[in-house]
């Protein structure tokens, strides 16, 4: 008898939770219908603390529009390219994406039909005054323009302003000085110019640097696939001068027994003295709390009447799946692409919107002589060789660029193995 | 004889053709698991291999043996199809002879057995990539522990650039690799050793043998199958190595160190899944053929033996 009173009172009470958590599951559904659409996110082309800042930001400002926000792309350039296209190939990624690097990579999405065309976005919204004709150019595909470019990037060298002190150097303004600053770096027993290529990575970037540096746009045409590469003379001596860093010792010893980050170490440690870097280098600079100041100079041209001035471009681009609700998500866009987020951003994460060069006078030092130097010479800047080659080749060319390091190919050498693995990679595609 | 005609017929009796399907079921889900992530993706890389895809794309073109004509006329794919078998004739070398030596040799000490084979089997359960990142750091041309070690016990003159030189940077990460593996290689010989009855050694003792005599007369000889098994594991290790040269090299210098299944995971990362497919089905037949060839080899000389 008990225990039949005891198990009526087990049920009504089993009961009584059950229409508890009905009603708080309708009513939390009710609740998230009221806050808007959802915008799932997967990067704002931020570092993740800075992303996280700017959902937080967007969604307190925001009533219809909710941004959820994945911090997944959390692998290597690969890795994170192949996550970004499997997902959208399979409507199960990101509405908007940030970072995105442009060319192959870009075609690749909109050969598929992944991403969705913004050109009528760019025209209604006047975006398309806002933003360099160069940088355009650089997510226009056959016409129509497919993602925003959010940053402009340059790349120079990071030095040791002590060191510099201490050997009373003054910042190069020639490639001659240039050396000439190498050279007494190295007799007063420092390292100049910081190398780490095991693994492959920067290899490729280091010596399109040098090349861009002495060819200028005919390396594009290069990249492009226009010229053949061993008909370059300028990237030729750009191999060279290149090649001069590590022959002549002016670089650290071993490039290709430490990697790139092992390589920023021998920088934070004072044992280099110079390190070619992007603006991305301030805040990962600050983070290793060196024991003394970082100035920032263009690595001068290796020959002076050269149109391109440095490598950099566009850092990261935002696309706007082609399954995401146009409305919400313009809303995010519209509000990234803001005098005030972008400002921000270059005050937060020293990067340099693409859609307002106006640099502000309250940063850092530092970040402001790199970001007015990169608004100052945005038609000078070439972009990253992988916007011109496929990414096959360009992995092709770290090794290749390896091999020229390592004693095993001449610079001439390697013009004619690019060309071999270029025209093979061109006839298979 | 109507009725002979008419009468129901009797049948035979005869040899009754049961399937027992109870062995069959349990087998089911181990079968089932099986096909789905082994045999199924093999032959799907096999089938892929006569397509271009990008990985991506709903769409195929057919391309016959185009894939395979373009890698089998590949210098790199060839050069990284010698470095996995230089790895494998050093692997079944190396990691198989000293887990063999210290298997003997934790067999035969009477006190701290237990703690030398959980030592030396310590490397073998770290995770790949934690090891290639140890050894990346011990290799260090400034920083490394390798190279001061060196000119510490007088051997200077061998520092180098470990990972950097192209004429030693497969061996540099084959050491690494050895770390790793030859821990397994001892503890299947130490159960082997356990395997084989005292009695033989005792006797062995009585007529006199000495150590290398019960090595290479009775432990070897006994160990015949675990041999076959070692080594086989050795041919798969070794012809699909990759996480700890991945790391250590990316196949570099300058493809000095580069192996198939770099090779492949370069083409996959450029979404060539033609000729992925097709350089990890070469592979593949590469090591069917020689895994297979190994143990009917090892077969038929035990039968004829």
């Amino acid at each position: 008898m008990i225990e039949n009173r005891f198990s009526r009172h087990v049920q009504k009470l089993a009961y009584i939770v059950l229409a508890a958590l009905l009603l708080g599951v309708l009513s939390l559904s009710s609740v998230s219908a009221q806050d808007g659409t959802d915008v799932l996110i997967w990067s704002l082309g931020y570092s993740g603390d800075y992303n996280e800042a700017l959902v937080e930001r967007f969604n307190e400002a925001h009533d219809d529009v909710n941004i959820v926000y994945e911090d997944v792309l959390t692998g290597t350039f690969t890795e994170n390219n192949q996550k970004v296209r499997i997902a959208l190939e399979n409507e199960a990624g990101p509405h908007v994406l940030g970072g995105v690097d442009v060319g192959a990579n870009l075609q690749a999405l909109v050969s598929t039909g992944q991403v969705k065309d913004l050109t009528e976005y760019y025209r209604a919204s006047g975006l398309i005054d806002r933003i360099p004709p160069n940088l355009l150019s650089q997510v226009t595909v056959e016409g129509r323009i497919y993602a925003i470019p959010q940053n402009m990037e340059s790349v120079g060298i990071f030095y040791n302003k002590d060191a510099f002190a201490e050997l009373e150097l003054e910042v190069p303004g020639t490639f001659e000085e240039y050396v000439g600053v190498l050279e007494a770096v190295k007799e007063a027993g420092y390292y100049g110019y910081t190398m780490g290529l095991a693994g492959g990575w920067p290899s490729a970037l280091m010596a399109s640097m040098f090349m861009y540096s002495s060819a200028g746009s005919e390396y594009i045409d290069v990249l492009s696939g226009i010229q053949p590469w061993p008909d370059c003379d300028n990237c030729l001596d750009g191999l060279n001068a290149f090649y001069g860093m590590v022959a002549n010792g002016y670089a650290n010893p071993e490039p290709l027994g430490i990697d790139y980050d092992q390589s920023l170490d021998l920088f934070y440690q004072g044992i280099n003295v110079m390190v070619l870097n992007g603006p991305w280098f301030i805040d990962a600079s600050a983070s290793a709390e060196p024991d003394f100041e970082i100035g920032f100079f263009y690595l001068p041209p290796v020959n002076p009447n050269t149109d391109i001035m440095t490598l950099g471009g566009i850092g990261g681009s935002l696309i706007v799946a082609e399954y995401a609700d146009v409305d919400a998500a313009f809303k995010v866009v519209e509000w990234l692409t803001s005098e005030e987020v972008a400002v921000q951003a270059l005050r937060d994460v020293s990067q340099l919107p693409a859609f307002t060069i106006d640099v502000p006078e309250d940063i850092a030092p530092l970040t402001y002589q790199i970001a007015s130097e990169t608004a100052a010479n945005v038609d000078k800047i070439g972009f990253w060789p992988v916007t011109y080659l496929p990414p096959k080749v360009f992995g092709d060319m770290n090794q290749i660029v390896q091999g020229m390091i390592g004693g095993m190919l001449t610079p001439e050498e390697l013009l004619d193995e690019m060309q071999e693995t270029h025209s093979a990679y061109l006839a298979e595609n | 004889m109507a009725q002979m005609l008419s009468a129901p017929r009797k049948r035979i009796a005869g040899p009754r053709f049961r399937i027992d399907l109870m062995p069959y079921l349990f087998i089911l889900p181990a079968v089932v698991i099986y096909v789905i992530f082994n045999l199924g993706p093999v032959l799907a890389s096999f089938f892929l291999s006569f397509f271009k895809w990008d990985l991506l794309s709903p769409t195929t073109e057919f391309a016959g043996f185009d894939h395979y004509d373009f890698i089998l006329n590949d210098d790199r794919f060839w050069n990284a199809l010698g470095h996995n078998f230089i790895f494998l004739g050093l692997a079944v070398v190396i990691p198989v002879s000293l887990g063999l030596f210290l298997a003997v040799f934790i067999y035969e000490i009477r006190r701290g057995r237990v703690f030398f084979r959980a030592a030396l089997f310590l490397p073998a359960i770290f995770s790949g990539v934690v090891i290639a990142y140890v050894w990346k750091w011990i290799y260090h041309p400034f920083a490394g522990v390798l190279n001061p070690t060196l000119e510490l016990v007088g051997l200077g003159a061998f520092t180098q650039s470990w990972l950097g030189n192209p004429k030693i940077a497969l061996y540099s990460t084959f050491i690494a690799y050895t770390w790793a593996s030859f821990g397994y290689s001892m503890v299947i010989f130490l159960a082997g050793l356990q395997d084989i009855s005292t009695d033989i050694f005792d006797a062995a003792r009585v007529d006199g043998a000495n150590f290398r005599q019960k090595l290479f007369h009775i432990t070897i000889p006994c160990l015949y199958d675990v041999f076959t098994f070692v080594i086989t594991l050795r041919i798969f290790t070794a012809m699909g190595v990759f996480g700890v040269i991945y790391i250590l090299t990316g196949g570099g210098p300058f493809y000095a160190s580069d192996v198939i299944d770099i090779y492949v995971f370069r083409m996959i990362g450029n979404f060539e899944m033609g000729w992925a497919t097709a350089a990890a089905t070469v592979n593949t037949v590469i090591v069917v053929c020689l895994s297979t060839g190994f143990i009917k080899w090892r077969e038929w000389r035990s039968w004829t033996s």
